[in-house]
């Protein structure tokens, strides 16, 4: 063979594989720069398809975040699909970043980004495909360091073992910060993994879990999380961008040749949410609020519609309408995207919120159909999960939209969640109804109506670490299963239709959402066994999750359908993330008696969150 | 309303971007005029879209040097001017190679010139010889098409022009009929060389083939297309 980067060697195999353009980089708008000239590299690794990967706001942050640093580069590198992993195997051609066309393991970083805990499998199969041992305690010197971030990271216990740190937070400061203390002590000759680590770990944001031994009691509960070493803290603190407009936004995109899932203008309009629904881990790990002003936003669109091309801009935060100017940023960019013929998109969208001057706006409407998430059926339900819309709201919404001549509406639910009864699982099915009922109304004595299509999908409820529900039980697959049968019962309209997740996928992502380190020997056997892409529905197999916990002495319903007691020690709780248990203790509370709470532009709540400060908050407005 | 000027640019695609499909390059090339702020010309209607029309399309894993794109001006822009806005929008595995304004319909192509290299173990001028024999006598294969499969004879579409054995292995160049009708992909000359004479590409580290679309033709196999 001739010397060939792995990248050309991979190209050979192109013929061979389905989707070819997955794995060519070569992109416009990607950033390469000479390996010689810079101090430190950096490889960002996405656990799932080209695709996904490449429609990931947040690696297109950090990616121009640490390449806007001219002795740093930042490339890029994607799991590939099976077709592709087997010609990769069997010519022994080691994983590698799409950029340089280099091997991911002679890299000095290696990150990934744990966005869904069904990409843990992949995680390994990725490091396994670049050549890089799996557990960190087996990478010698030589190795890249493997860092983590994203969502998961909030819990990143079952996962610690493979991972020498975790980026806790927000990471445009803190990646370039950890890649420069890096090439300083290489430069400086100082440099040992071990020496590298700990000083890591005292950077403040970054979780190494090498330094930290964890205990357990009789029980099996957690004893204590011990520090190894007298200076690093026992509690890691995430980070945080204080100023949104100040923070580092991309002015253009790598533009994907072949079709990915959000391929357009992603623009971030601020961070956080106001809103404190009791089951959400995004509405809390991300709090502050932040805004950025509508000036910078309005600056950031015109920039990457001029150097992108794209043709819609995608204006996305957890809550869309809960920005405090959403009328004035809506009407700043109408002013050049008509006549650009640009639409403007708004994916999270509250139903209460939902107005026809809004939606006359936006391009949306261009749709047939439109979503909302009440996610309970009955007001009692949704005031214990604070989700803080009536039926009225509802119906309100599905009337404005009907009136512009929509047809079709899809509910989001979901089934399972603390104090659930059978009234509430009725009681969606009766929503659904009143949503049919309020459109032949709206449409009385008009010619040549459609009929309706009222879609309710119906998700399983799991706890997630960092949240009022953090501690409870999640319902059993046979408890699911009677609830999914008993909905099913209660919907006799054919205008009805009903979707529901598959409630195994939700028992192993509730495992591994609160899992604890103990889990680490089923990850690397689940791995061994070949399970990969499990976020996938033809990869995803219940009862091989099932076989791999027997095998490794591990029972799941630990995890899953225990309910945890108020004062364990929690496997996250050694990271803070700004909210803090006692608020999370007072809203399960609230929950139990039906209480919804305030949302933070109303009246502040007490979370914690605003001691890591930041401008433009519903914080320091009513401070 | 003044009429939107047509015209047309010529280009290559070639490298890594040999695996982006016909579709991907039409979504990709849209968004490329829109960046490089071309005053290109939208359909009219609810939903305006960006007037572009491809010639002869590209199979995956096939380069070319002459590909072609036909938009409309709504306002006058130097020619040169818009080569180098597009190309600043592109990357170096294509690029456009001129801009005009053309008379001809891409429906008057008929015939494309390809470069076929093949690298394999056990080639030799023989085995030219016995390939060159192939594609010159009738020739049945399987074709594909919208209506299924059919067994077709091809030879009436391929007018082979060299086929030699040089630098361990076998460059070949024939023109191959690109009439609608008629499109022959370059591909069933590979896999003419496998059925009938047991040519396999395996190792692709020992053997492969590339395919280059070196140029396009009238139906007199003379006159060059622009």
């Amino acid at each position: 063979m001739e010397n060939l980067t792995p990248k050309e060697a991979a190209e050979r195999l192109l013929k061979r594989v389905e989707k070819p353009g997955r794995y060519t980089g070569g992109e416009y708008g990607q950033i390469i720069k000479d390996k010689t000239g810079v101090r430190a590299r950096f490889a960002f690794c996405f656990p799932d398809t080209y695709e996904i990967g490449m429609s990931n706001l947040g690696i297109r942050i950090l990616y121009g975040a640490i390449n806007e640093h001219s002795d740093l580069w930042c490339e890029r590198a994607y799991t590939p699909w099976v077709d592709m992993e087997e010609q990769l195997r069997k010519y022994n051609i080691p994983l590698y970043a799409h950029e340089s066309g280099d091997a991911l393991r002679d890299f000095d970083f290696v990150g990934f980004t744990l966005q869904y805990e069904l990409c843990y499998t992949n995680v390994l199969n990725t490091l396994d495909l670049a050549g890089i041992p799996l557990l960190s305690c087996e990478r010698g010197e030589d190795m890249p360091i493997i860092i983590g971030g994203g969502p998961c990271s909030y819990n990143a216990e079952p996962i610690a073992d493979f991972f020498d740190v975790f980026s806790i937070g927000e990471g445009e400061e803190a990646l370039p910060e950890i890649m420069h203390m890096y090439a300083d002590m290489k430069e400086a000759g100082e440099y040992t993994r071990e020496e590298f680590l700990h000083r890591a770990a005292k950077l403040g944001g970054f979780y190494v879990p090498s330094m930290y031994d964890v205990s357990y009691n009789e029980n099996g509960t957690i004893k204590a999380y011990t520090p190894k070493y007298d200076d690093i803290p026992a509690k890691i603190t995430k980070r945080i961008i204080k100023d949104m407009d100040k923070a580092f936004f991309p002015d253009r995109f790598v533009m994907p040749y072949i079709e990915t899932v959000h391929d357009r203008i992603m623009l971030e309009v601020y961070r956080g949410c106001i809103r404190g629904c009791r089951f959400c881990q995004a509405g809390m790990v991300y709090r502050p609020i932040r805004e950025k002003s509508v000036e910078v936003l309005d600056r950031q669109a015109r920039a990457l519609r001029e150097t992108t091309g794209y043709d819609e801009i995608s204006l996305s935060s957890l809550s869309i309408s809960d920005y405090s100017e959403i009328d004035g940023l809506c009407d700043t960019l109408l002013k050049w995207t008509d006549a650009a013929k640009v639409n403007i998109s708004l994916p999270s969208m509250r139903l209460d919120m939902f107005t026809k001057e809004l939606m006359d706006k936006i391009s949306t409407v261009r749709s047939s159909g439109l979503t909302f998430a009440p996610e309970a059926g009955t007001q009692r339900l949704r005031d214990a999960i604070n989700k803080n819309v009536t039926e009225d709201d509802l119906l309100r919404a599905c009337r404005v939209a009907f009136e512009a001549g929509k047809n079709q509406v899809k509910l989001y639910f979901m089934l399972g969640l603390p104090t659930e009864t059978d009234e509430d699982i009725a009681g969606i099915a009766e929503l659904a109804k009143r949503v049919v009922d309020t459109y032949y109304d709206v449409m009385r004595g008009v010619k040549g109506r459609k009929a309706p299509t009222v879609t309710i999908s119906v998700a399983c409820f799991i706890p997630k670490p960092f949240t009022a529900f953090q501690w409870e039980a999640q319902d059993t697959l046979a408890e699911l299963d009677r609830k999914q049968r008993l909905l099913r019962s209660k919907i006799n309209d054919p205008k009805i239709k009903y979707n529901y997740h598959d409630a195994e996928v939700s028992l192993i992502e509730a495992v591994l959402a609160r899992g604890d380190r103990r889990l680490a020997p089923a990850l690397l056997e689940a791995h061994k066994r070949g399970m990969k892409f499990d976020a996938w529905e033809e990869f995803f197999n219940c009862s091989n999750w099932m076989q791999v916990f027997s095998d490794c002495g591990i029972d799941p319903s630990y995890y899953a359908h225990r309910e945890i007691g108020e004062d364990e020690v929690l496997a996250w709780d050694i990271i803070d993330c700004g909210v803090n248990k006692e608020f999370l203790l007072r809203e399960r509370h609230n929950a139990y008696k039906s209480e919804t709470n305030r949302n933070c532009a109303e009246k502040c709540t007490g979370c914690g969150a605003n001691k890591l400060g930041g401008e433009r908050t519903w914080c320091s407005r009513c401070r | 309303m003044v009429q939107p000027m047509p015209i047309r640019a010529m280009f290559y695609k070639i490298g890594a971007l040999q695996y982006i499909s016909h579709l991907d390059l039409v979504r990709t090339m849209t968004r490329n005029i829109t960046r490089a702020g071309i005053p290109a010309w939208y359909s009219q209607g609810f939903n305006p879209r960006l007037k572009l029309t491809f010639s002869l399309p590209l199979s995956i894993g096939t380069q070319s040097e002459c590909e072609f794109f036909d938009i409309r001006l709504t306002e006058p822009m130097m020619l040169d001017e818009i080569k180098a806005r597009i190309n600043a929008a592109l990357t170096d595995e294509m690029q456009i190679t001129d801009v005009y304004q053309s008379e001809r319909k891409f429906s008057e192509i008929a015939w494309a010139e390809y470069e076929i290299r093949m690298v394999a173990d056990g080639l030799n001028g023989s085995v030219a010889d016995s390939l060159g024999e192939l594609y010159t006598n009738p020739l049945v294969v399987t074709k594909r098409s919208k209506s299924g499969d059919k067994e077709v004879d091809i030879a009436p579409f391929i007018d082979l022009r060299f086929c030699e054995y040089e630098d361990g292995g076998i460059t070949l160049r024939a023109l191959l009929s690109a009439d609608s009708a008629d499109y022959l992909n370059p591909e069933y000359l590979i896999k003419a060389a496998d059925s009938k004479l047991g040519i396999k590409f395996e190792d692709p580290f020992e053997e492969y083939y590339t395919i280059m679309r070196r140029e396009v033709y009238l139906s007199d196999k003379k006159t060059v297309f622009r």
